[in-house]
């Protein structure tokens, strides 16, 4: 034993030998590993505390113990309990003398080793303090963590050392996975030790000599035990007192600071604290107001952080702190106190003119303006955000908000209060305008990117979202204030400096950020922002960043425009200029196409220019951007009267159509240049037709008796006739067709063709650049055929839905049947044929999944198709179960998806029903074992839900037979978990059986999948419970 | 959480804070990251001349992840003393019913105003409380007593 223990003590010293080279260390740590978990690991703690000086060892010693308490508590006879127990107490009060002598020096590196030995005797607390009988009998530990503080407060050590076996203890505890009743009886045992842990901080803290180390370990002690929950009014009333004190001293701050601001959180009644909430109420709240907060001392610290430029830790915890007491503060700020309370004597209470609420005002001010552009200065800037959402919302809640209307009533009265109000969000919103703005531009030159991007992010973000509270308070008189400011700032302009429209561009953006909550149609400012002084007067070349903040503004604005055509025109002049500069193409396509989308009518009159200026941009502009204009383009397009439709929807197809035909010729020459060809057609198809779609259209579908429906119909059936459009058609027909001829197996091509046929075919009416929804599913149904894609049966899956919304399923003829049935029997034939096995399956989880979701397609909206294709209903029904052995969760869903239709077809009112229930008779024992077997562990959690709605539905459906069955696959021992016992599982048939409602059965099969995967009763099953449900 | 629940939160809450009608509140709660804009709280004001006008009451909207297409459950946290609260706090109206007038137009705003006007005007043909049901039929006077010890207890304080 001897010599095992010193081989141990060398490994150890070797390990921590700065000497070991890092492979050699490696191995010793795993063959400590293997020490600590073979059977001396029980008995090497003993020796190595009693007798050993190295640190090393020593904490070696004690994190084996605690390792063994928490993993092999098992193999310690129930007889050595006891002495275990008083062992570890007497080491443990041991090295907190060492640690923390009342006097003299300690002993190095003894305190790592007491924060281990603390973290055993919690282990240790947890093994004993819950042993179930009588107290006496079971050696139950009911008051250890007062027998612990009391043998480590008794063995002369310093206050400090009972602090931090605290502090560990609670951290330990925290940590400590424990759930019900067993959470309850265990935080009780901490009870009885609460009056000596309020009695310990009181000391540490009231003292007037306690060093700063030990009155840092008190606050941050205090923390812990209120995150724990330990502490309720009675023990509040004592700690906090003499906590507040330690506030304004530079060495304490943090850890006080940390104390009050979680005292606070709690006390908002928002984390559901129990016991501590309201502690600090309005009083208090103004106490700390007056007391502490507006004190010269804090004003002191934010004033040198603001004229550093930088905040040290003290500061930043100060300033968190007054932010969260400004917050809470805010909460009591508007509504009045009992009258009986002021009337007792007490100061009267804080108003929002209140000197104290001023400066505190001034001083969150100061920390949402604070300067500097490094990502510490925006985090500072950010921890305002709270506090203006609640001054904005509480103030507005009693109608201190601009303007007259709803909501304005209750500012009667209060006219003091609402020139406080806009005076500070007046502030507010000022300073942030001046946040906003960009250095000068030899500054920025010098930043690196990433400054650059910080600045970026924080502008659109945080000051943006600021920036909106003052919004919400001062409305229009903002709004007014920012134009004019903007008209100003232009006429004053210098162009040919280097930062001649720096300011301007910062109130440009302001107007920006605030452009969510301006209500339209706003006649009074918005007309000068976009007249000639402002908008007009930006120039036309240059000056980049103005022009591209002035190209947001108006894509942002363009549904202003609609009632205002001179501006639009003269705005759509503006942003076509930026579409040829490359710095601008991006921006300004994006706002033409927020322009033209939303003036289309406007608009109209002007579609020959637009043509026009679309066939000057060919090949300038990048084709990510040219597919926007398009797309703008064709949105005016759209709203023309039918009489002059035609014409400008041929100028914008037939070069597309041509040149995608040219490609399909040309391939055989030149393969590289008419693949790009083709691609880029596509493309520009699938932009025109995004444009073309009728903005209104979705409430076509909606709404079947909408008064213009019909007439909408026919207005696009006769543009459909028209023989121009009819020869565009048959020419597109061609192009499209021989691309999908060509380059069938060209995965960009293949994904090009999807992308076009979904966005032309998406619409309740039909588009004029649409082909004809049956011959789609033709081709894609034979491209299928060369080369099984996921893509292809995407795209036939929604053009099966895309028919079943002309033409429904009742709808149908059975000569319409058998031609449907056609290609979707080759489509079909094509997967099953080539993907019938689950190797395939389980190497193409895309292809699986989309044909699954075609297949579920079918089944929904044309379920008679099966009338004419039986067996393949059958090798569906075979696939799918094989499905579900597949591990890929999309796979999975579709899966599970395709079955539960399946198996609810089986009793519509359709004659496909018969046919439905007849194919899957045979399959039903089989599938309720697969599905057994899924819940029962193969199948990930997270399909619970979809797994119970399946075995409902069959349940439902073929009651006979799934009876039987479940019983007999029940039977089997050990199966589908060994952890399922035979109680379990009768329980789990039972439920499931009875279950008259889907959720019912859902708890059912989400208890047994519990059961099965031996998660019932443990935390970690609890807590992710919710998310699978 | 879909997108499209969370785009009409967010437009509802856009709508809401750009107006609402006086003596209301409504605010998505605080969580660690942020706003929870699926559980909301709210203050319903009595209307003004009723018995109910002193107070101000405190309801919680729950909105279900596929809102709108469902209604938001509203609930008075504590639970309210009226003859269409059930006795958990929710709310029984129809415009809150997704079987019966739930439209997925209606607004945040039309909800709260309507939970006011019934607060005021009860529906007996709906009750989802006993006690205060019965004592609304039997004794109108000993009813109007308690909704405005009720209301009295419910002052903004």
């Amino acid at each position: 034993m001897e010599q095992e223990l010193e081989q141990v003590i060398q490994l150890i010293q070797a390990l921590y030998s700065p000497s070991t080279p890092p492979a050699t260390q490696v191995q010793l740590q795993h063959q400590l590993q293997q020490v600590q978990s073979s059977p001396l690991a029980w008995s090497l703690p003993g020796p190595f505390l009693a007798h050993s000086a190295d640190p090393s060892v020593r904490f070696f010693a004690a994190s084996t113990l605690q390792l063994s308490i928490a993993r092999q508590w098992e193999t310690l006879p129930l007889e050595q309990h006891e002495a275990l127990k008083q062992s570890l107490l007497g080491w443990l009060s041991t090295s907190a003398a060492e640690a923390y002598p009342a006097q003299g020096a300690e002993r190095q590196g003894e305190r790592v080793a007491l924060r281990k030995l603390a973290g055993a005797v919690t282990s240790l607390s947890l093994r004993l303090a819950l042993k179930e009988g009588d107290a006496e009998e079971s050696g139950r530990w009911d008051h250890w963590l007062l027998e612990v503080m009391a043998r480590v407060g008794g063995a002369g050590t310093s206050r400090e050392a009972v602090l931090e076996v605290l502090s560990v203890v609670v951290e330990q505890v925290a940590r400590a996975e424990l759930v019900g009743n067993k959470r309850i009886a265990y935080m009780s045992t901490l009870s009885s030790s609460t009056p000596m842990i309020v009695s310990t901080l009181s000391s540490s803290l009231s003292a007037p000599s306690s060093p700063s180390r030990e009155l840092n370990s008190a606050l941050s002690c205090f923390t812990s035990f209120l995150l724990a929950g330990q502490f309720a009014h009675t023990e509040l009333t004592t700690l906090y007192p003499l906590i507040l004190p330690h506030l304004s001293n530079s060495e304490t701050t943090i850890a006080a600071c940390t104390a009050i601001e979680e005292l606070i959180e709690r006390s908002s009644g928002l984390s559901g604290a129990v016991g501590v909430t309201r502690f600090v109420g309005r009083q208090k709240t103004e106490e700390l107001v007056v007391g502490w907060a507006t004190s010269e001392w804090v004003q002191g610290v934010i004033r040198d952080a603001v004229e550093a430029e930088d905040a040290d830790d003290d500061a930043l915890a100060v300033m968190k702190l007054v932010c969260a007491i400004t917050e809470h503060f805010i909460s009591f700020l508007f509504s009045s106190t009992p009258t009986a309370a002021v009337a007792a004597g007490q100061p009267p209470p804080l108003n929002l003119s209140s000197p104290p609420t001023i400066a505190l005002f001034h001083l969150i001010l100061a920390i949402t303006h604070f300067p500097g552009h490094t990502t510490e200065s925006y985090n500072i800037n950010e921890m305002t955000s709270g506090v203006w959402m609640a001054l904005q919302e509480e103030s507005s809640d009693v109608g201190l908000v601009s303007g007259d209307g709803e909501g304005r009533e209750g500012r009667d009265g209060r006219v003091h209060e609402w020139e406080v109000i806009k005076a500070v969000f007046g502030a507010l919103a000022e300073g942030l305008r001046r946040r906003a703005e960009r250095p000068k531009k030899e500054v920025v030159k010098t930043w690196p990117k990433d400054v650059l991007d910080n600045f970026r992010i924080y502008r659109s973000t945080v000051l943006a979202e600021t920036m909106l509270y003052s919004y919400y308070t001062l409305r229009e008189s903002m709004l007014g204030g920012l134009v004019s400011l903007a008209e100003s700032q232009m006429a004053q302009a210098h162009p040919d400096s280097d930062d001649a429209y720096e300011e301007l561009e910062a109130t440009l953006f302001t107007l920006h950020a605030v452009h969510e909550a301006v209500s339209l149609p706003c006649p009074l400012h918005l007309p000068t922002l976009f007249g000639p002084t402002v908008l007009g007067a930006i120039p036309r070349s240059q000056h980049i960043l103005i022009r591209s903040t002035a190209l947001r503004l108006v894509g942002a604005y363009a549904a202003w425009f609609a009632t205002q055509p001179e501006a639009c025109l003269a705005a759509v002049g503006f942003v076509v200029g930026g579409l040829e500069e490359r710095e601008l193409g991006s921006q300004a396509a994006r706002a033409l196409r927020g322009l033209c989308g939303a003036n289309r009518k406007v608009l109209t009159g002007h579609v020959g220019s637009f043509v026009a200026v679309l066939g000057g941009l060919e090949g300038k502009v990048e084709d990510t951007e040219l597919v926007k204009v398009l797309e703008s383009v064709s949105s005016v397009v759209q709203a023309l009267p039918e009489d002059q439709i035609v014409e400008p929807l041929l100028a914008l197809a037939n070069p597309i159509v041509s040149k995608l035909a040219h490609s399909v010729q040309a391939h055989g020459q030149l393969p590289t240049e008419s693949r790009d060809l083709c691609l880029q057609q596509l493309n520009y198809l699938t932009a025109c037709a995004k444009g073309l779609s009728d903005p209104e259209g979705d409430l076509i579908d909606l709404d079947a008796s909408f008064d213009d429906t019909q007439q909408v119909k026919e207005i696009s059936a006769r543009v459909l006739s028209d023989p121009r459009i009819v020869e565009m058609r048959r020419a597109l027909g061609e192009a499209v067709e021989g691309a999908a001829r060509v380059w069938n197996s060209d995965a960009e091509v293949v994904q090009a063709l999807a992308e076009y046929i979904r966005n032309s075919t998406s619409d309740a009416i039909p588009s004029p650049l649409a082909l004809d929804s049956f011959s789609l599913l033709t081709l894609s149904t034979s491209a299928l055929q060369a080369s099984p894609s996921s893509v292809w049966l995407s795209i036939a899956g929604s053009l099966v839905a895309r028919l079943s919304r002309d033409q429904s399923d009742h709808q149908l003829s059975e000569e319409d049947i058998a031609r449907i049935g056609e290609p979707v029997r080759v489509g079909l034939e094509s997967v099953l044929t080539t993907h019938g096995d689950l190797k395939a399956m389980e190497e193409n989880p895309d292809t699986v999944q989309a044909f699954l979701v075609f297949c579920n397609s079918l089944v929904r909206y044309y379920p008679r198709i099966f009338i004419v294709l039986p067996s393949h209903l059958d090798a569906i029904i075979t696939f799918a179960k094989r499905g579900l052995g597949m591990q890929e969760r999309f796979s999975l869903k579709a899966t599970i998806d395709l079955l539960i239709a399946t198996v609810q077809q089986t009793r519509m009112a359709s004659p496909s029903s018969t046919i439905f229930h007849s194919t899957l008779q045979p399959h039903g024992p089989s599938l309720l074992e697969t599905l057994l077997h899924s819940i029962g562990g193969a199948v990930p959690r997270s399909h619970l839900a979809a797994l119970s709605e399946l075995l409902h539905a069959m349940i439902m459906r073929m009651p006979e037979e799934m009876r039987g069955g479940l019983k007999g696959l029940l039977a089997r021992e050990g199966w589908p978990s060994a952890k399922a016992s035979g109680e379990a599982k009768a329980r789990f048939e039972k439920a499931v059986l009875s279950a008259r409602t889907g959720k019912q059965c859902r708890q059912a099969v989400s208890d047994f999948a519990m059961v099965c995967r031996g998660l019932d009763g443990s935390a970690y099953g609890a807590a992710s419970l919710a998310a699978f449900e | 959480m879909s997108g499209i629940c969370l785009m009409r939160l967010q437009e509802e809450r856009k709508q809401w804070r750009k107006d609402h009608p006086f003596g209301f509140w409504a605010r998505p709660q605080k969580k660690d990251d942020g706003l929870d804009l699926m559980n909301w709280d709210v203050g319903i004001p009595g209307k003004e001349g009723t018995i109910w006008a002193d107070g101000v009451y405190k309801l919680q909207m729950i909105f279900p992840e596929d809102y709108p297409s469902k209604p938001p459950k509203c609930k008075f946290t504590p639970p309210l003393f009226h003859p269409n609260v059930y006795p958990s706090g929710t709310v029984c109206l129809s415009i809150l019913n997704e079987e019966k007038a739930w439209k997925p137009a209606i607004t945040v705003k039309q909800i709260l105003l309507g939970v006011q006007e019934l607060l005021s005007d009860p529906n007996p043909d709906d009750p989802a409380q006993l006690e205060a049901y019965q004592l609304y039929k039997k004794d109108k006077t000993a009813y109007n007593e308690k909704i405005k010890k009720q209301a009295k207890e419910n002052m903004q304080k």
